[in-house]
Order: C-alpha cells, then sequence, then structure tokens
C-alpha cells in the first residue's frame, strides 16, 4: 500500500477513535432528550456525525485503486527536521517567556531561528535578533501597551517609562 | 434624504483627527499584511485588539475594518509579482495575475486589481447604507429557530469552501464544531471537554487556532522546502488599465462586485468563498474559458472585485443580527463587545455614530488604498524582495504576540503552537482549515438555537420547517449540500458505465 494511502487511513482512524471518545464523553455528562436536550446533546450528535464521515472516508480511502497524489512540492527537498526544531523551540519559549521574561527569551529564539533557515554569520544573527527584540519591545510593550513579561528584567527601566506619554 | 442626512453625520465623525489617522492607519497596516504572505488580516486585527481598548468604539472599528479590506488590496500585489497569496481571498489572483505577470502584463494586472477593488468596495458601501436598515427591522422577527437556520446555511457553504475532498471538509466542519464546546455548556454552565483544565473553562480562543491553523502551518510548511518565493524581476510599468482591459473586465467587476456583496452576508460567506465563486463564475460564463488559467483580465478583475464587496457585505450580518459571518467579523464582533456594545437588530438605531462613522471611514479608506496601491507598488514590490528568512521570524514572534495579548497568558501561546501542527498535517494530508474555523465560529450559536427551539417545541424539529423564514432558509441549505454532491455522484455514474462497458 502506498504511504500516503496509510497516511490518509491513520487520518481516517484518528477521526474515528475521536468520535468515539467524544460520545462516550457527551454520554457521561448527559444528552439529555430531544425535548429536553442536555449538556451532552449536541457534542454527541455532532460525534456521530463524525464517526460516520470519517467511516467514509476509510472506506473510500480502502476501495481507491489509484495512488493518491502527494500534495506538497514533491520537487522540493523536504527538511522535515526543521520542522520539529522549530515545534520545540516554539513550545520551550512559551515555557520560558513569563520566566525570564519577553527580551531574553524572544533574543534567544530568533538567534536559534536564523540559524534554522541558514543566515549567515553569527554576529549578523545576534545583531538583526537584537534589532527585531528591541523593536517589537518598544513598539508592543510601550506604545501598544500590550503587557510582554519582562520576567527577570522587571526593573524600572523597563516598566512604568514611557516617552510617547501615556 | 435620510441616507443622506446619516452620511454628512457619518462624514463629520470620520474626519475627526483621531478617526482619520487610525482609518489611514489601518488601511495602510492592512496593505502590509495583504502584501507580505503568513501574515493575514486575522493576525493584524487580533495582535491590535489590545491596542483598540483605549480608543472609542468607532475609531477601533474604523481602525480595525481598515486592516480587513485594506488587506484585500494588498493581498493581489503578491499573487501577481510573487505567485503566492499575500492573504486567503487572493488565492485566485495568483492563477491568472501571475500569468499576466509573466507577459509583461503585472501592471495591467495590479491595475485593474485596484480599480476593481475601489469600485466593488465604493459600490458594496452603497449595498450596506441600503440593506442594513430594512434587514435589521427583519431581524426583529427572528427567533432560535431562524437563528439556527441562517447559521446552518452558512455551515453548508462548506461544501462549497472545500477545494478538494469533501468528506475531509465535513470532517473539519465537525471538528470545529466539537471545539466549540470546550468550555461551560451555555445553558447550564457545564464544563465540557476542559480535562480539569481551568484555562478551559471559558472555552479554546478562536485566534489563536486561526493563527495556528494558518499563520504557523504556512510557517512550518516553507521551513520544509528548500525553495524560497521568488519575486518577478520584470519592470512594472503602465499601471492604468488600457481601454481594452476595462472593456474585457468591466462586466466581471460588476459580476464580482453583486456576487461578492451577497456571499458576503450569508455568515460562512466572506471574501475567500466570493473570489472563489467569482472565478468560477467568470470561467463558465466566458466564451473562451480556455484562455484562464494562463492570464485572462477577467479571472483577476472579478475575485478582486468580489472580495472587496464582501467585505462591505459582512458588516450587514454582524450590526443587524449580531452574527459575525467570518473570523475577521468575529473579531470586530468581540472588539464592539469589549467596549460594551452588543451588535444586533437595535444596534443601528442606538449606535448610529458607529454605523455611520464606519461606513463613511470606507468610503475614505477605499480613496486611500487606491493611492497606496498604485503609486507606491515600487515601494511594496522592494518589501516582497526581504528574505524569507527575516521575514519568517519576524512573522512568527507576531503571532505570538498576537496571541500572548489576548489574555496576557502563554496557554494562547501553546495553543497557537497545538493548531500550527494540525494546521501543518492538515496541509500534507489535504485537510482544509477554512472549514474547521467557520464551525469554531458558528458552533455556539448553532448550539444555543438549536437547543432553545428543541425546548420551545418540545423536541419537535417541525418548528424548524413550519416557521415560514427557517423553512426557506433550511430548504435552501439542503438543496446547497445536496447540488455540491452532484459531481460526485457524476463521476461515480461515469466509472460505473465504463465498468459496464468493459
Amino acid at each position: 500500500m502506498h504511504k500516503s494511502t496509510i497516511y490518509q487511513l491513520l487520518g481516517g482512524l484518528f477521526w474515528l477513535a475521536l468520535s468515539v471518545f467524544v460520545c462516550v464523553k457527551s454520554f457521561r455528562i448527559d444528552v439529555g432528550t430531544f425535548s429536553n436536550p442536555g449538556p451532552g446533546f449536541f457534542p454527541f450528535w455532532v460525534g456521530i456525525l463524525l464517526g460516520l464521515f470519517s467511516l467514509g472516508l476509510i472506506s473510500i480511502t480502502i476501495l481507491k485503486k489509484r495512488r493518491e497524489v502527494v500534495s506538497s512540492g514533491s520537487r522540493t527537498a523536504v527538511r522535515w527536521y526543521k520542522v520539529i526544531v522549530v515545534l520545540v523551540f516554539l513550545f520551550a519559549y512559551s515555557v520560558l517567556l513569563p520566566v525570564l521574561g519577553y527580551p531574553i527569551v524572544t533574543f534567544g529564539l530568533l538567534v536559534l531561528l536564523f540559524s534554522i533557515v541558514g543566515s549567515s554569520k553569527l554576529h549578523t544573527r545576534i545583531i538583526n535578533a537584537l534589532i527585531i527584540t528591541v523593536v517589537t519591545f518598544v513598539i508592543f510593550n510601550i506604545w501598544l501597551d500590550v503587557q510582554l513579561p519582562k520576567g527577570i528584567l522587571d526593573i524600572p527601566v523597563f516598566s512604568g517609562m514611557n516617552p510617547f506619554g501615556r | 434624504m435620510d441616507i443622506l442626512h446619516n452620511l454628512i453625520y457619518g462624514f463629520s465623525i470620520v474626519l475627526e483627527p483621531a478617526n482619520i489617522s487610525v482609518c489611514f492607519f489601518g488601511v495602510l497596516l492592512g496593505t502590509l499584511v495583504g502584501i507580505l504572505p503568513g501574515i493575514g488580516p486575522v493576525g493584524a486585527i487580533s495582535i491590535l485588539l489590545p491596542a483598540s481598548f483605549h480608543m472609542t468604539p468607532t475609531s477601533a472599528i474604523i481602525m480595525l475594518a481598515g486592516i480587513y479590506y485594506g488587506a484585500m488590496y494588498g493581498g493581489s500585489t503578491t499573487s501577481v509579482l510573487v505567485n503566492i497569496p499575500g492573504e486567503a481571498a487572493s488565492v485566485v489572483t495568483c492563477l491568472d495575475g501571475y500569468q499576466m505577470a509573466k507577459k509583461g502584463r503585472a501592471g495591467a494586472a495590479l491595475g485593474i486589481s485596484a480599480f476593481g477593488s475601489f469600485i466593488a468596495g465604493t459600490l458594496g458601501l452603497i449595498g450596506l447604507m441600503i440593506f442594513a436598515a430594512p434587514l435589521a427591522e427583519f431581524a426583529l422577527d427572528f427567533g432560535p429557530p431562524e437563528y439556527f437556520a441562517v447559521t446552518v446555511l452558512g455551515l453548508s457553504l462548506i461544501t462549497y469552501l472545500s477545494q478538494g475532498s469533501l468528506l475531509k471538509a465535513l470532517i473539519a466542519g465537525c471538528v470545529g464544531l466539537l471545539l466549540s464546546t470546550v468550555g461551560l455548556d451555555p445553558i447550564f454552565g457545564f464544563p465540557r471537554m476542559t480535562f480539569d483544565i481551568l484555562k478551559l473553562s471559558d472555552g479554546v480562543d478562536l485566534v489563536p487556532i486561526a493563527m495556528g491553523l494558518f499563520g504557523i502551518s504556512e510557517i512550518l510548511i516553507n521551513i520544509e522546502k528548500e525553495a524560497s518565493p521568488e519575486v518577478l524581476k520584470a519592470k512594472i510599468k503602465n499601471l492604468l488599465p488600457t481601454l481594452a482591459d476595462w472593456i474585457e473586465a468591466k462586466g466581471a467587476i460588476l459580476r464580482g462586485t453583486i456576487l461578492g456583496f451577497f456571499l458576503g452576508i450569508l455568515p460562512g460567506g466572506g471574501a475567500v468563498i466570493s473570489s472563489f465563486a467569482s472565478y468560477g463564475l467568470e470561467k463558465r460564463i466566458s466564451k473562451t474559458p480556455e484562455k484562464f488559467g494562463n492570464g485572462a483580465i477577467q479571472g483577476v478583475a472579478g475575485p478582486e472585485s468580489a472580495n472587496n464587496s464582501a467585505c462591505a457585505g459582512a458588516f450587514i450580518p454582524l450590526f443587524t443580527l449580531g452574527i459575525p459571518p467570518n473570523i475577521v467579523m468575529a473579531l470586530l464582533f468581540g472588539a464592539l463587545v469589549i467596549h460594551g456594545i452588543r451588535p444586533g437588530p437595535f444596534f443601528l438605531k442606538d449606535h448610529q455614530d458607529i454605523f455611520w462613522g464606519v461606513v463613511c471611514s470606507m468610503y475614505i479608506g477605499n480613496v486611500m488604498l487606491l493611492v497606496l496601491n498604485l503609486p507606491l507598488i515600487p515601494i511594496w514590490v522592494k518589501l516582497l524582495k526581504v528574505p524569507y528568512r527575516i521575514l519568517f521570524p519576524i512573522i512568527l514572534l507576531l503571532c505570538i504576540i498576537g496571541s500572548y495579548s489576548l489574555n496576557n497568558h502563554t496557554f494562547e501561546v501553546k495553543v497557537m503552537i497545538i493548531f500550527g501542527i494540525v494546521g501543518y498535517l492538515f496541509k500534507k494530508l489535504d485537510y482544509e482549515g477554512a472549514p474547521l474555523i467557520l464551525a469554531v465560529i458558528l458552533g455556539p450559536i448553532i448550539e444555543l438555537n438549536l437547543r432553545q427551539s428543541l425546548l420551545l417545541s418540545k423536541g419537535s424539529f417541525m418548528i424548524f420547517f413550519s416557521r415560514p423564514i427557517s423553512a426557506v432558509l433550511l430548504i435552501s441549505a439542503i438543496l446547497l449540500f445536496v447540488s455540491s454532491l452532484i459531481p460526485y455522484f457524476a463521476k461515480a455514474k461515469n466509472r460505473y458505465d465504463s465498468f459496464t462497458v468493459e
């Protein structure tokens, strides 16, 4: 069986499992009746629909005789490992953001992201990361009043001071 | 005469220095986000939503609306020059716009996009002024069955939104509906699918879902590939369309305007589906359909007009029914609610300053956009030449800030990342994000009104068919769904016929 067909089947099975999970969960919190729908009423029936559609998808995938066309550019090189690395960085960013604060974590993230896409020299990456961090901090935290966490840099020079007079 | 007085009133509001400034800022930013792939009007509006809290409601909506329709203008620039849509409603413009550019007619493509957008935007506003008040009166007759029926009609547009597998679109729609049930039940206040996570009691926010599904996933896909987008190197000249271009495109502009306006009114319609529908219509009625995909000017003029008039049409259900027909309107709805204003049938009467201020700002905004999008194109082209390795971290950062700023919490950032993974997998497995987002928006309205209707009718579904408005709307939804299945049955019949012949 072609790899893409296997992925499609796995997708269908995932949706089927999700529909069963949702239906069971909804049943436990009270589906109610048609004349008195409970909290579980709507998710239960949507879960049933999802189950039917996913069964349809599984059936069609199995019955299809032609090989499915791979949708994402087959002629370009695929660097899926970089995707995983970026995702790890992003998750780490979301965990460290409230602890270390926006300036430090953002600077670190940008340096790492520039390395991922093969930006030239280290000092160029550092300078670019510094400029973007400072500019975005000024625009969003000071000008637009978005409460970005300062973390360990929570000192008077970064909080309360507003050159735009607000 | 009433409309004239109201227009004078509206212009007096929008010409205040604060409002004209935010209008300009909004359309400029909208053009910028329209041009830059990876961040669209949804991302930009969600990032600026907290900033709008410090403004008056009128200024806030003027600015946010400016971003919305400004992005429609800007999106065509990238589609024509780089063959990458700046935002979703400009996807179709890539098909013929880029082909025109390759033949040395980038100027004509960009020019007709801008002028078509201007004409459609202006006519759409006239439609908004004419239809809003009568629809607000009409909406006073809406009860739970009617609200349920109109949102089901919107949801049935999923079948038309899908470019690929219908089943996958329906699955994505179901997932969106299930996502909309996370949190407290709207009638009993019972927690559902919260898994004892306190933040989930308020449900899953729409903005991080959208940014993850569309923004983060796009970035992940681009990181995965070797190729970077290449900007067309040919010199852009003759931005004013020729007489021959106008003759060819005038019908497409008018048809796109009307189609886009009415599709924009429907929940689930909006700029994206309007542009696709317009392209399909132009190709179908054209005497030379083979030209489409090879640089047909109607393939640019129609969709670009449709997506702009849809912006105007989309305000009608928002202001008159209190139903946001698409994700951008859902964000504007949120902005109004935060200012203590509830859109609905009484909105036009109670908040004339906001309604007429926004309408008049859109007139002025459309003029500003024509100026921004024609003479300043060489500047926008320079922007496109910024290497993607510099752009993508900035876009990523903007998405993170946008998600974080919703509740000043990293929970929304984590949700965005998770949906970035979902969006990435969706793209790899040929699922579409638009049906999911649409269902997340409409799900709470559908559920509440369905349950209220069943309570009223003591469990009988005849309540939906015994009331004329909901009956018409539901039957239309059923017909729409059934008609979208026709190509599948035709294909199956052909396969059966060829099998029996053998």
